[in-house]
Formats: structure tokens, sequence, C-alpha cells
């Protein structure tokens, strides 16, 4: 809803309820959602956070997040291309812009609908382990530059749940997200 | 010890398992960070003294130190090269500490990463994975296996499948389960039992994540359903934070107050989890000792799961809708998405049959020509972790259902075997390997009998034939053969008969039957009908297209007629899904422009632009006169916040409709023109939403666009400029990394001092950086852009 503009105590009318409920079941059997994750140890000190004793991230509001954590959630998730091909087909060709924007919408949502169950689950076998789980932290936000997006490949392999990065650090298929989450043990 | 002599084992006696392993090494000095497996190899009497402290405190099953001993997990050690080895000489250290006083059961903890579509592994790699562990083990003589604190049901499918193509060991099988009472990856405990002791677990349980009270929970919801004992180990309470260190809130006296309650719901293996210790195990084995468990409930449990859901065949419950349509004959787009791999037809069948009342979907993938087996797999592992309904696998492929039946996480339908000698030897040792339930055609080598009779004699002979090779009668659903009734007038009768015959018989019944209206107009009826008959006859589950509503508003009705729906509350429910689906009606009667256009209403726009053309006003003067002040005022009210996104964009819709159609009138008149531009996402950056939108405005307000599309570099923009002649152009950019890439444009034009004014604008775009880069307009929205860019054009 915020992603079409409704905010706070706004809401969309009948005919437009109708027409998000039949654009978002569409998107529900286009999206392919797929998410990978890895737990790596970590450390971090004055502002830099070093992954696997290789890789490091030059970051305060990642440090902050991760001050006593002692592993590092590497996590990516994406809903495939073919849901932006249909909005593409939507505003280009069928001329039905609503729905293509609805569409868009809707697959930003899947997107980081995908990664909170990745997140979610990460969350479930850490509290088996006895560690609690951090926010997650996407690059792009304040000072966690895009430019980690290589780094988050390097570690992942993004290509085996089909996400490519590009030279300026986008992720394709357009509705990928990638993110990372701080471990802190609370119990032995 | 074999798994005839554990069932005879466990039906005269409780069993004590141990305790905590894991902590009790740390206790005994184990550093952190150090590989259990070979840290206790190394100390062989730290984990003698653990086993043997477990064994004089009364257990009789010890699990042994090889949680972690698979290849992924010791290879973050670098010791995947050693899971043969460690396992053996484990298993070997566990059975010299216990001697013949208790037996030494193999541990088998999860491998660390899901399988597929979950996660990286395929199921065969999971397979062999375990399958190495467990080899280890069998050399270095366990007594029985224990798959244990698995978080995902599938993961334990292919662990079992491994121990159970190994040897004949019992294998003790159990589960974690979160707050919310599902496994990690869903599965409830009534699911779990079902899915993994149809696929021959020798006990279940659960261990772990909870204390005794909430376990208790999970083992209520296992016992309706378990026919092979249940086992628990919970752990010593919740863990609570005392003076820096993790202590569990229950001691040994307080955990033994809820072994009874274990007992009475028919737990007979137990013992315990995190925070446990011989204490605790010793109350256990106080408390079992002398006592003889009452015998395992009898009967089976007829029902097929996904990963998260059962569906029971039950007769006093409503029969069961196994939805039709993921089949495809006669429809060309699913046949062609089957042969590219793609999914969407299949996933909107899913989501239609289940809003439509499906309890279980059919699939079947039989276009011709295509690799069958690869495709059944790739829709199973897709469409199981889509919808949450139990699946029927539909082939007459042997090898297909063998390796479908492989990789479906949980107990599945199969579509079908017949009484013909060669599908029979062909089926029966995969369907006795997996024991899913059958869906049964008595058809045998002579054909399809006609009548009820001759179907009967074939039915008795087969059961008996199936009986003898492991696959039970309460597996199977008896389909009741459906002719069609334009070609076979009393076919329907012999069929019902059939059915009838096995309801009295105790043996589940189904049939196709949109069959039996081939050739006749409005087969709706008909089917309805037959649904009717079929259902007082007692049949279990209809195979049928559940998005039918008049045919399942009759199946719904006849439910309650025929006693199978208690209170009609699936009835009243159907019924109440409908009324809501009821749609809105959009106000009709003749409009004026600009409120056709304000409410985004394209076929009243389209009307009404035509009647004010039949009046004879000009096309040029609709534009300038209604449709641009129209979706002005679209503006006005999406900037006052009365409007939204979708709504514009309707607007939007509507205004270029209107204009297609009013252009071939106009296209002499160019004067009226307001303006050209340039549009583009700019180098590096590839969305484009925004822009589309911002372009599709600017064209409502007769400004004429050139879109160059998305990651669109400097020199194609500058030189598009040239050539077209265009003054003014807007650049957009959605990310930091990008954004610097509209300043390059800019700078560059300005250097070559080209006549060029520019507006940008993206989600990260701000008027300060507008400003720093040297724009001449920044604009926030789509309808803002109208006016910098106006400004600009003139």
């Amino acid at each position: 809803m915020r992603r079409l503009g409704y905010i706070r105590g706004t809401e969309p009318d009948e005919p437009t309820k109708a027409r998000l409920d039949a654009v978002g079941s569409s998107a529900t059997v286009l999206a392919e959602p797929r998410g990978m994750y890895r737990i790596l140890p970590c450390e971090a000190r004055e502002n830099t956070i070093v992954i696997d004793s290789r890789f490091v991230i030059q970051s305060e509001a990642v440090f902050r997040l991760f001050k006593s954590c002692s592993h590092c959630a590497v996590m990516a998730a994406t809903i495939g291309t073919a849901i932006c091909q249909e909005r593409d087909a939507l505003m280009h060709e069928r001329g039905k812009y609503a729905d293509g924007v609805i569409l868009d919408a809707v697959a930003s949502e899947l997107a980081d609908e995908a990664m909170a169950r990745v997140h979610d689950m990460i969350q479930k076998l850490g509290l088996q382990q006895g560690f609690s789980i951090t926010m997650r932290y996407s690059p792009g936000y304040k000072d966690l530059y895009l430019s980690n997006q290589t780094m988050i490949d390097e570690l992942l392999d993004l290509s085996r749940i089909g996400i490519h990065v590009t030279d300026s650090y986008m992720l394709e298929p357009e509705k990928s997200v990638t993110a990372l989450a701080g471990w802190e043990r609370y119990h032995e | 010890m074999n798994r005839v002599e554990f069932k005879e084992l466990t039906a005269r006696k409780y069993l004590v398992l141990d305790g905590a392993t894991g902590t009790f090494l740390q206790q005994s000095g184990m550093p952190a960070g150090v590989c259990p497996e070979q840290w206790a190899l190394e100390n062989p009497h730290v984990l003698k003294n653990i086993h043997k402290s477990y064994k004089d405190a009364g257990s009789n099953i010890v699990y042994t130190c090889t949680f972690g001993g698979n290849r992924l997990k010791l290879k973050t050690y670098g010791l995947e090269d050693k899971v043969h080895e460690f396992n053996r000489d484990l298993v070997k250290l566990a059975k010299e500490a216990l001697g013949d006083d208790a037996y030494a059961a193999g541990s088998i903890g999860p491998i660390g990463h899901f399988i597929e579509p979950l996660g990286p592994l395929t199921f065969e790699e999971a397979y062999d994975i375990f399958k190495e562990q467990i080899q280890g083990m069998i050399d270095g003589g366990a007594d029985m296996l224990v798959i244990e604190t698995m978080i995902d049901v599938q993961e334990t499918r292919a662990a079992l499948l491994a121990a159970r193509d190994l040897c004949d060991l019992p294998v003790i099988v159990s589960l974690t389960y979160g707050d919310d009472g599902r496994t990690l990856t869903g599965s409830d405990p009534a699911t779990a039992i079902i899915t993994l002791q149809s696929l021959g677990a020798d006990a279940i349980g659960t261990n772990c994540s909870t204390g005794p009270d909430k376990m208790l929970n999970i083992i209520k919801q296992m016992k309706p359903y378990a026919r092979i004992p249940v086992m628990a180990k919970p752990n010593a309470g919740l863990p609570v934070i005392k003076d820096g260190k993790t202590v569990f809130n229950l001691d040994a006296k307080g955990f033994a107050k809820y072994i009874p309650d274990f007992m009475e719901h028919g737990v007979r293996l137990m013992g315990g989890c995190c925070g446990t210790s011989p204490d605790f195990i010793k109350e256990i084995s106080t408390r079992f000792a002398g006592k003889t468990p009452p015998p395992l409930q009898q009967g089976a449990v007829q029902a097929v799961t996904s990963r998260s859901k059962t569906a029971f065949f039950n007769n006093d419950k409503p029969v069961l809708v196994i939805g039709e349509r993921i089949n495809p004959t006669g429809k060309k787009t699913l046949s062609a998405q089957l042969k590219d791999g793609t999914l969407s037809e299949v996933k909107r069948f899913a989501i239609e049959q289940k809003d439509g009342g499906a309890d279980i979907l059919d699939v079947n993938v039989g276009v011709p020509g295509i690799d069958e087996k690869a495709a059944m797999r790739n829709v199973l592992i897709n469409l199981s972790s889509f919808t949450d309904l139990p699946l029927c696998i539909d082939s007459s492929d042997p090898a297909v259902l063998e390796d479908a039946l492989k990789i479906y996480p949980g107990r599945a339908l199969v579509n079908s075997i017949s009484a013909e000698s060669e599908k029979i030897a062909a089926l029966a040792p995969v369907l006795a390997k997996y024991n899913p339930m059958v869906i049964f055609l008595p058809i045998d080598d002579k054909g399809i009998p006609e009548t009820a009779e001759e179907r009967i004699n074939v039915i008795d002979k087969t059961v008996a034939k199936l009986e003898s090779q492991g696959i039970k009668r309460d597996q199977l659903l008896v389909d009741g053969l459906v002719m069609t009734v334009s070609s076979a007038p009393k076919a329907p009768k012999e069929t019902l008969a059939t059915v009838q015959w096995c309801t009295e018989n105790n043996l589940l019944s189904t049939m196709g039957l949109s069959n039996v209206s081939f050739g006749l107009p409005q087969r709706n009826n008909v089917n309805s009908a037959f649904c009717a008959m079929a259902v007082d006859r007692g049949v279990s589950g209809v195979i049928i297209n559940p998005c039918h509503s008049e045919l399942m508003n009759i199946f719904y009705a006849a439910n309650v007629l025929s006693g199978r729906d208690a209170n009609a509350l699936s009835y009243i429910s159907s019924i109440q899904a409908t009324a809501t689906v009821a749609q809105p009606q959009a106000q009709s009667g003749t409009l004026d422009c600009a409120t056709a256009l304000v409410q985004g209403n394209k076929e009243a726009l389209l009307e009404a632009v035509k009647v004010e053309i039949e009046k004879g006003r000009k096309a040029i003067n609709i534009v300038n006169e209604s449709l641009i002040p129209g979706i002005q005022k679209v503006g006005e009210k999406f900037n006052a916040k009365e409007l939204f996104l979708p709504q514009l964009m309707l607007s939007t819709e509507a205004m270029q409709e209107a204009f297609e159609y009013l252009k071939p009138m106009m296209e002499q008149d160019e004067s009226q023109k307001v303006g050209r531009m340039i549009i583009a996402t700019v180098k590096g950056d590839i969305h484009d939403i925004g822009k589309n939108m911002v372009s599709l405005m600017l064209r409502n307000h007769g400004i004429e666009v050139i879109d160059l599309g998305k990651d669109v570099d400097a020199d194609t923009i500058l030189e598009a400029a040239e050539r077209e002649n265009i003054s003014v152009i807007g650049l957009s950019a959605l990310m930091t990394t990008t954004m610097v890439a509209m300043e390059e444009v800019i700078c560059r034009a300005r250097r070559e001092n080209k006549p060029l004014r520019f507006v940008v604008g993206g989600a990260v775009v701000t008027p300060e950086y507008a400003k720093e880069i040297g724009a001449d307009g920044y604009a926030e929205d789509a309808v803002q852009a109208v006016d910098v860019v106006k400004k600009l054009l003139t």
C-alpha cells in the first residue's frame, strides 16, 4: 500500500481494492521466489566488520548493529524475471498502466517478503543454537554502500538462484534483495 | 537389532533414552569452536564416561556422539574425508562403554543445508550425504539409528530412505518444533508423523527446543495417528540467564513431574535434551520401571500429506475433492509451458482449484514427446512449496511415479495402478517401498470389465495379490471406472454399484466424474447429478473440476444430505465464500469526459468522446478543453492525496485510449503540440517504472515524448537530442550509484555548450542534488514533472 502512495489512514476505494486483489493474485502466480544464505564468523571493530576473516565492510551503521555479534548471516532473495516481464508487457504493449504500476509494487513487496522469510528462517535457526539475530541491513542503506553487492556475490555465488550483479552494483532480476544480519549469542 | 526385534521390544517395555551430550562434553573440557566428533575421539575416556553415566542412570538406548558427522558439517573443519572413520569409531566407542547393558543408537543430525527448492541441495545429494554417514555407523556396529533434531520433513525423508536402503536397523525419527507448533519448514506434528510413519520409521517423536510442558502439546497432536512407538526428549525447561550463564529452569524433580503425562499420551521412549543430565534420566528410569506399555493403536491412517497439511479419507467427513485441472489434455498454454519448464499456468490452476474447494491436486504432465520424468520433478518440487495442498501424482509410467515418490515431500496419492499383470510387476515394489495412497483401477489383462460384478471380482483377486507384495488394502482407493453415458446408458449404474460395494466392504473409492457427460449438452448438469449420487453411495474422493461452482454447490449439498457434513459446516462456509466473490458493479450511464477521466473509467470516457464527436465538436477541442483539464484535475487530486497511484494510472490509461481514438482526426493540426522532449533512465540503471509513469503523464498533457528506455549512456542521449532537435531532456535514476550518471550527461552538455535544459528525478534524487549537478528542474513525481517540463518548454 505504502508503495502505491497510501499512507497513514488512507485506504483504496472498492474498485481499486478489487483491482489490487486481481493483480496481486496474478503476481503470486508469476513469482518464482528463491532464497539463499550463509552463516559466517565475523568480527566487528571500529566501524569495520570482517566476515570470514576475508571480507571487510566499512560501515558505521552496520558496525553499530553488529557490535556484539560473532556471526554474520549473509542472505539473498529474488522472485525471478517473469513478474517484471509481465509488468513491462502491461506497460508497453497492452496499455494497462494501472495494472503495471500495481504489479511493480506487489513485486517489490514480494521480494521483500521472500527476504523476510529467509530472515525469519535464520532467526529460528539461530534460536535453536542459542543465538538471537539482529534486524537485517541491505546494501544501499545509509553507509552500507551498494558496492558491497560484489562481496555478497562472492560469498554466496548468487548465480545459483539466478541473480547477477551488474557493473553498477544493480541486481538482476530487478526484484531481488540482499542483506546482512548479525548473530549474537544469548546462551550456551 | 533388527526392525522386528525392536517392534517386539517396544511392545513389552518402556525404554529410557539418554540426556544431553554436547553440554556434558563442554563441562568436561571441550573448548568452543572445535569439531565435537574429532575432540571426542581424541579424548575417548571423556565420551566413554558420559555414555557410561547415562547407562548407569538407567538408559536403555544411548545416542552416539555423531550428530554433526556428515560430509558438509565436517567440511567446515576441513575433515570431510573423515566421515566414515569418525562415525565408525564413535559408534565403536559407545558400544565399548555400554557393553550389553544398553543399545547404541547412531545419531544423525541435520546437514545444515536445505533441499531444493528451499535450498541448494538436490534430494539425491542429501540422500548420499546421509548414506555415507550411516554406512560408517553400520560398520561400527550400531544397534539402531536415530535421525534427530530435524527441522525439515524432506531432509528427514532423505535420511530415512538412505537408512532403509542400506540396512534393516530400526530407525527412530525425531523432529524439532518451534513455538508455533511447526517445524522450521512448516510441518505440524500430525502431518510429520503420517508422512514419516508411512515411509517406514520404527519410532517417531520430538526433541529439543522446548521444555516438557510445551512438548506435551506436540505429543498430544501425534497420538491419534501414531501406529508406531512415540518418543520424547524435552529440554530441562526454558533457558534463563543466571550470573551471566545460561541455565534451564527445571531440575530433575521438576522435570519428573511431567513423566506420567508423557506416558499417558502414548510416549514409550523418553529421555532428555539440552540441560538434562543423568539425574533426569534416573527419574525417567524410576517411573518406567516395572510398567508395561498399552498396545499400539491399530487401523490404518488413510490420509495423504503435503509438507504442511494432511487430507484424511474419512467416511464420516466430507468427500475429498481431487482437482483434475493440472492436466495438459486439451490445454495449449499448459502443454507448451510444461515443455519449456515454465510454471505460471500450473500455479494458476493450483490457486483456482484451491479457491474452488480442492483438497488434493492431481498433477499430470503427459504431453506427447516430453521428458515426463523431468517435467514431473520440476512441477512437484516447485508446486509442493507453492501450495499447501497434498498432491496426486498422475502418470502411467512406473519410472515417472518412482522418481516422483522419491522427491515428493509428503505422503502422496498415486494415480494409478491396475490389475494388469505388467503394471503390478513394475509398480508393486515401488509402492511397497514408499507406501503412498494409491488409486486402483479394476482393469485386468482382459480389459475393462463391464458390470459391477465383474469389477468386484477383479478387485477381490487383485487386492489379495497386492497384499502379498506389501501393498495394504487400506492404501487403496478403488476407481469406480466412469464410462460415457451417451454411448453406454447403463454404465453409470455399474460404476455406482462398484462404489457402493467398496463402501460396504470397507474399501475407499474414487471416480473421475467428468467422463460421464461426454457428448451431452450442459455437461455440468449431468456431472453434478452424478456427483451427488456418488456421494450418496459413499465415495471417498471425487476427481472433478472444482472451479465449476454449480457442481461444487451440489457437491456440498450432497455431503450434508448424506450425513457427511456435520452441522453443514462445509456447506455454509462454501456459500459464504461465494457470496464475497460477488463483483462490485461499475457505475454506468453516460458521463461527461472530465468525470469519466477522473473516475478512470475507460469505457465511459470513450463513449463520452464519441458522443462529443457526433455532436460535431472538433477533436482538438475535446483534448484541450475536456481531456487536459480533466487530467489536470486528476493531478490535483493526486497531489491532495484524494487519488492514489493506481487511480492516477487508470485515468492515464483511459486518457491514452481516448487519445488513440482522436489521433487520426487531429494529425493535420500539429501546431497545437505543447512541445517535444527526450526522456531516459541513465547508464547503469535498469529501473524504469518511474520514468515510464512520467512519460505517460507528459504525453497526456500533449507533450511529445521520445523515450530512449533504460541503461542509456550520455552519448546516446546527446546524439538523440541533436538529431531530433530537442531542447528539454528528462533523466531518471533510482540508485545512489547510478544517479552520478545524470551528472555526467549534464556536464557533457554544458562542456560542449549545448543549449539543453535538464529535468531530473528518481527515488534517491533530491532538489539539492539536482541543483548541485546543474539541472534546470527537479520533479518529485509524475504529476510535478508535467508542470516542470511545461515551464522548461516555454
